[in-house]
């Protein structure tokens, strides 16, 4: 007798595990269309993710390029201006031109250092700022500087660093200012 | 969706960025601006009062800046009686509170301080403190 149940709970337990096997079936099928759609979300979050932080490279790093190249052409252009300065004065008194003096580079070179020691914190932060070329004869009334600066990335490893270069020319002349004949 | 969240912040952060670096292009073509014009005056305190014109009239509504927090330190400019020998420069500091309320949820604070620096020889053929 107790077999005998023990065999019918058993055949009711195979019936209900039937049932239960034909309704685990349908819910894979829901699951599994689930799990397709939960997976193109990840794919789409992580391709996104990746698209935004090359944007966020371009943007931070690429501005902080285009400020560089702005902050390049400005020192070439005081570093001339502090060259063209130099004014010659004992042909000034003598012949009245103002023409570049002797050793006008070193006061160009000078600025530039000064210049480039502001450049060390900050969002535009850069290696230095060199000057690559000085073109001031003595003698005649244009001077001309090139500086070349290498940016920081705040974004490393997609964009890196930008150099920039910028050459600027400077005119002495005389009696801008007052009108004042030479 | 528990990833939005995550993907407004990131587009938060690209915004966040361009702001900053924005920002501080401003305030060092400000400074620029202010070192020439402090570079042109003739005693130390036109020095600064033209250095902070200058300063104000680039970093005006247009700007990030907050109003009334623009600043323009001047040192270097030679002091009354004091001559200029070549190759002397003035420094000029610009600083100003930018707005970034926007980005508190990041961690920015909601105004941060921003300061360019910009360095003009001085002419030595000029007549200053007279």
């Amino acid at each position: 007798m107790r077999k005998a149940t023990a065999r019918l709970t058993r055949a009711t337990g195979r019936l209900t595990g039937a049932t239960g096997h034909l309704g685990e079936a349908t819910a894979r099928r829901r699951r599994a269309a689930g799990r397709r759609e939960q997976g193109s979300v990840a794919v789409f979050s992580v391709v996104f993710a990746v698209a935004v932080v090359f944007l966020t490279a371009l943007i931070v790093d690429g501005g902080i390029a285009m400020n560089a190249k702005e902050r390049a052409a400005d020192i070439a252009e005081q570093a001339a201006r502090a060259a063209a300065g130099n004014i010659d004065v004992a042909q000034l008194r003598t012949a009245g031109v103002a023409a570049i003096g002797p050793g006008a580079c070193g006061f160009a070179a000078t600025l530039v250092s000064t210049y480039s020691q502001l450049d060390s914190s900050g969002v535009d932060r850069v290696t230095g700022a060199t000057m690559t070329s000085c073109v001031a004869t003595a003698g005649t009334e244009t001077a001309t500087v090139a500086v070349t600066i290498t940016t920081q990335p705040l974004v490393g490893g997609i964009l890196g660093r930008f150099s920039e270069t910028a050459r600027e020319t400077a005119t002495a002349e005389c009696g801008i200012a007052l009108g004042a004949v030479c | 969706m528990v990833v939005a969240p995550g993907l407004i912040g990131l587009l938060l952060l690209v915004g966040a960025g361009g702001r900053v670096v924005e920002a501080q292009g401003h305030l060092d073509g400000a400074a620029r601006d202010a070192a020439r014009a402090a570079s042109l005056a003739l005693t130390p305190a036109q020095a600064s009062q033209l250095a902070l014109q200058a300063a104000q009239a680039d970093l005006g509504v247009t700007s990030w800046c907050a109003a009334g927090s623009v600043q323009a330190l001047v040192a270097g400019f030679p002091a009354v009686s004091q001559p200029v020998a070549a190759g002397d420069d003035v420094t000029v500091t610009v600083q100003c509170d930018v707005n970034m309320s926007p980005f508190t949820v990041l961690g920015f604070n909601p105004t941060m301080v921003f300061s360019g620096r910009a360095v003009v020889p001085l002419d030595t053929f000029v007549e200053r403190n007279a």
